[in-house]
């Protein structure tokens, strides 16, 4: 088992470090998961962005496995939450129990609920009420939670990676939009093709199992996170996302047809804090130090597309978001 | 050159390099992009000058290709292009994702980040890697294929034969003929001044005359109709200042004159000879002082002879047949002094008589120089419009020229004028022979639009020394009878050239049309008599 870096606390961390710490832990995440590399590079993403990402995908694509694989690789305490319909925001934050010490005393005392954790695997999570559901938003946005006026603080990293099913629907409650505004990305797991199907089945039906290295650890993505802060970005790239966001809203004279035509409400601010943060760690793991026009095109489709809520003709026409925003993408220019 | 020391020095003086080099791609693209407008313009241009006579077609035509290329030129040298810009662009032609925009930006700023440093460096050593030439030019081929139309059109409407140009050298004569008449005026205006015998107001306004018709021929020199105005006006003018009776009264006292010579001194050689006006007068004083030792019979006969002389003087010189009258009076009553200051007072007349002349003589230059100009500048017309019917119906109208182009005869009073006037008549006035043999002077001879020969009509002419009409005063009182005129000639010209003018001026005559009863009225008027 190789151990992670011994990382000093002030120790300077290069631009090149970053990258090669990235992609060695691209490679053990790997290591498990067959193809998806677009999955694995935007799941890394958000982790080294602080950020939550919602996997939306049919079951059986490995996006348990990612978020546990990648828990294991950056050696960070992983915790899975299923969620159901009779889950209660205690069970995910946590509550208060009286405990009598040795002595005989009597006392409240906090039992962290599943959520104080570095990786928390929110499965399914559109099956929770959405009163459980809410019970994430604080700790997602402001990393705390909140007991019994309380504030306790989760441990960083936290990530949280929540996982919803597109095609079982009943019995659902579809995530309402203050709560997808606090993923960073929504990243859709494409079924895998034949070739990497074939290798899922050598690697996971054979003798031994891939074993992931721990690359990482909690303290080295805390200074990833912060490099990733630092990257400069020129204010026209910056007026360039400003433009994209301003293109969602339908109401704006600057919006295109498309976004005129089947868009109810655009996207947040947030989602130009997501478009910014994922082209700064994009523009890293590309081996540059200053953020283009081709990292926020990049960062588009998952920091936009559950931001641009729908009207009814888009979901009458089965126009999706992805499509509009790429159609956002070719009508606002980067000049 | 110092080198540079920071990798933001660095950056600039690559990002300088690049400048040039987007300058120049700029303007291609922009001459690539523009380069049909002007090859539009310049075919339009060009199309417009075989439509329209305008004056220099071919420069104009080119004008807009010219401006093109200015443009051009102006358009890399004068356009801001900052190195923000510079950066940018050089950013996205060869896909440096924004390195230098983003590097210069971060000098800029006053807080600096922790990868601040490392971009920039990052950025000095890629845009130190480029290569002016790397960045392409760019020429919109489809826009390129459309400018060879206009080009070709262009290019063929240039070279080929414009019919306008005719118009416009027929446009260029008439200029030329008004400036050279208004140069003619102008001289003649020096002659006028230079003129002793003038009246001192006479001269003043005839001066002043000559120089308003030269300003008005000048601001009109590209207006034919307007310039021909213009002289008309003039001629009708000194028409005005013209006294008939002057010629008359000259001749007249001349013959008293030589009458008076034969009468006392019959042998006398010179009497035959028509004595000057000046001759006259010291011959009339001479006389006056001769009175008092007349005979008594030579008394009476010189008034019978004073009575003969103011009785035929009557018409053309009332003043003067009334002094010799009063003259022959006195001498019949023996009142020999106031016969003397009768006779003083004729020799007084004839000197006013010739300071008259003197004055007619300029006005009538001036008359021919403006009549010749009037001619000169018809002519220039009626070829033009000769050419525009040449153009339309292919008829040469020939026929209706020749009449109005005998022009150029009526000063005959200056020599070289005179010299002129003969050779026009040799070449301008033809001639026909009647069926007598009776050589006739064609008067008038006009266009028919078919070609056909018009209808000729003539006058036998008086032919008299050199050709020229000699006026010859008719001995009898009694209108009719004997004299070689009912009513004199430049009596009524002048009324009816004015009627003529007047019936040209209200009527719709075709312009060339309107010259040949100019002409017809210019070969006719007195100043073209001869003395």
């Amino acid at each position: 088992m190789t151990h992670p870096p011994q990382v000093a606390p002030n120790a300077a961390f290069s631009p090149d470090e970053f990258r090669q710490r990235a992609q060695i832990i691209e490679a053990e995440v790997g290591q498990v998961i067959v193809g998806q590399r677009d999955l694995i590079r935007q799941t890394l993403v958000t982790l080294l962005a602080g950020g939550n990402a919602l996997l939306e995908g049919v079951p059986g694509l490995a996006k348990t496995t990612l978020v546990r694989t990648l828990a294991e690789v950056i050696d960070c305490k992983f915790s899975r939450i299923q969620f159901t319909p009779d889950l209660m925001p205690a069970d995910i934050v946590g509550t208060t129990l009286i405990s009598e010490d040795e002595h005989g005393h009597k006392a409240f005392r906090f039992e962290p609920g599943p959520i104080f954790a570095n990786l928390v695997l929110a499965d399914e999570i559109n099956r929770a009420t959405p009163k459980t559901q809410s019970a994430l938003l604080e700790a997602m946005q402001e990393h705390t939670v909140t007991v019994a006026k309380t504030i306790h603080v989760l441990p960083p990293p936290f990530f949280v990676l929540a996982t919803q099913n597109p095609l079982e629907m009943e019995g659902t409650y579809p995530l309402p939009e203050a709560q997808l505004d606090r993923f960073l990305m929504k990243i859709n797991v494409t079924f895998p093709t034949s070739a990497e199907l074939v290798e899922i089945a050598n690697r996971t039906t054979g003798a031994r199992l891939p074993q992931p290295r721990k690359v990482a650890n909690g303290e080295l993505i805390k200074r990833m996170q912060s490099l990733a802060r630092t990257v400069p970005i020129a204010s026209h790239v910056l007026a360039y996302a400003a433009r994209l966001i301003t293109a969602t809203h339908p109401q704006t004279k600057d919006a295109p047809s498309i976004a005129r035509q089947y868009i109810r409400y655009g996207a947040s601010p947030r989602g130009m804090q997501a478009l910014i943060l994922m082209g700064k760690i994009l523009a890293l793991l590309d081996g540059r130090l200053n953020v283009a026009f081709a990292d926020l095109r990049a960062a588009a489709l998952p920091a936009l597309r559950h931001r641009c809520i729908l009207n009814f003709e888009a979901q009458a026409e089965g126009v999706s978001s992805d499509e509009i925003v790429k159609g956002i993408l070719e009508s606002v220019k980067d000049e | 050159m110092l080198q540079p020391s920071t990798p933001h020095e660095t950056l600039l003086r690559d990002l300088r390099r690049i400048s040039l080099r987007l300058r120049l791609s700029d303007a291609l693209f922009f001459a690539s992009r523009s380069l049909w407008l002007g090859l539009t313009a310049f075919a339009l241009l060009a199309l417009l000058g075989h439509f329209l006579p305008l004056p220099l077609w071919r420069i104009w035509a080119l004008s807009p290709l010219g401006f093109w290329l200015g443009l051009v030129v102006a358009y890399p040298l004068f356009r801001p292009l900052p190195l923000q810009r510079v950066a940018q662009r050089a950013d996205s032609l060869l896909l440096l994702s924004e390195r230098l925009a983003t590097a210069l930006e971060l000098h800029t700023q006053k807080e600096h980040g922790q990868l601040d440093d490392l971009q920039q460096e990052d950025a000095a050593n890629v845009g130190h890697q480029i290569q002016p030439h790397q960045i392409p030019f760019q020429a919109p081929s489809k826009t390129l294929r459309w400018s060879i139309i206009p080009l070709f059109v262009g290019l063929a409407l240039l070279f080929l034969p414009n019919p306008q140009d005719a118009i416009l050298a027929e446009r260029q004569k008439i200029q030329q003929t008004v400036e050279k008449v208004a140069k003619e005026v102008a001289e003649m205006k020096q002659k006028v001044a230079e003129t002793k015998e003038l009246k001192a107001e006479e001269r003043v306004e005839l001066e002043k005359y000559l120089t308003e018709l030269q300003e008005k021929l000048r601001r009109n020199a590209e207006k034919q109709e307007a310039a021909l105005a213009d002289l008309s006006d003039a001629e009708a003018h000194l028409q005005q200042k013209l006294k008939p009776l002057t010629d008359a009264r000259k001749a007249a006292l001349e013959q008293m004159a030589r009458n008076l010579q034969n009468a006392q001194n019959p042998a006398d050689q010179q009497a035959n000879q028509r004595p000057n006006l000046d001759q006259v007068a010291q011959q009339l004083e001479q006389l006056a002082q001769q009175l008092a030792k007349m005979t008594p019979e030579e008394r009476q006969k010189l008034a019978d002879q004073l009575n003969q002389q103011a009785k035929q003087m009557t018409a053309t010189d009332p003043q003067t047949a009334q002094n010799l009258a009063a003259a022959a009076t006195a001498l019949q009553q023996g009142n020999s002094e106031q016969a003397a200051k009768q006779l003083q007072q004729v020799a007084q007349n004839a000197r006013e008589t010739q300071q008259q002349v003197a004055g007619q003589q300029a006005v009538q230059q001036a008359l021919g120089t403006i009549q010749q100009g009037r001619q000169q500048l018809a002519q220039a017309g009626q070829q033009q419009a000769q050419t525009g019917q040449t153009g339309q119906t292919g008829q040469t109208g020939q026929q209706g020229q020749k009449a109005g182009s005998g022009g150029g005869s009526s000063a005959q009073n200056l020599g070289q004028r005179q010299s002129e006037s003969k050779a026009g008549v040799d070449q301008n006035h033809p001639v026909v022979s009647d069926s007598k043999g009776n050589k006739r002077d064609i008067i008038y001879q006009p266009y028919k639009a078919s070609g056909q020969k018009g209808q000729t009509d003539s006058v036998q002419g008086q032919q008299g020394q050199q050709g020229q009409t000699e006026i010859q005063q008719g001995q009898n009182e009694l209108p009719g009878t004997d004299n070689a005129s009912v009513v004199p000639y430049q009596q009524i010209f002048p009324e009816y050239n004015r009627a003529a003018g007047e019936a040209l001026d209200r009527s719709a005559v075709p312009p060339h049309l309107k010259e040949y009863v100019r002409s017809y009225f210019s070969q006719l008027e007195p100043a073209s008599a001869p003395k």
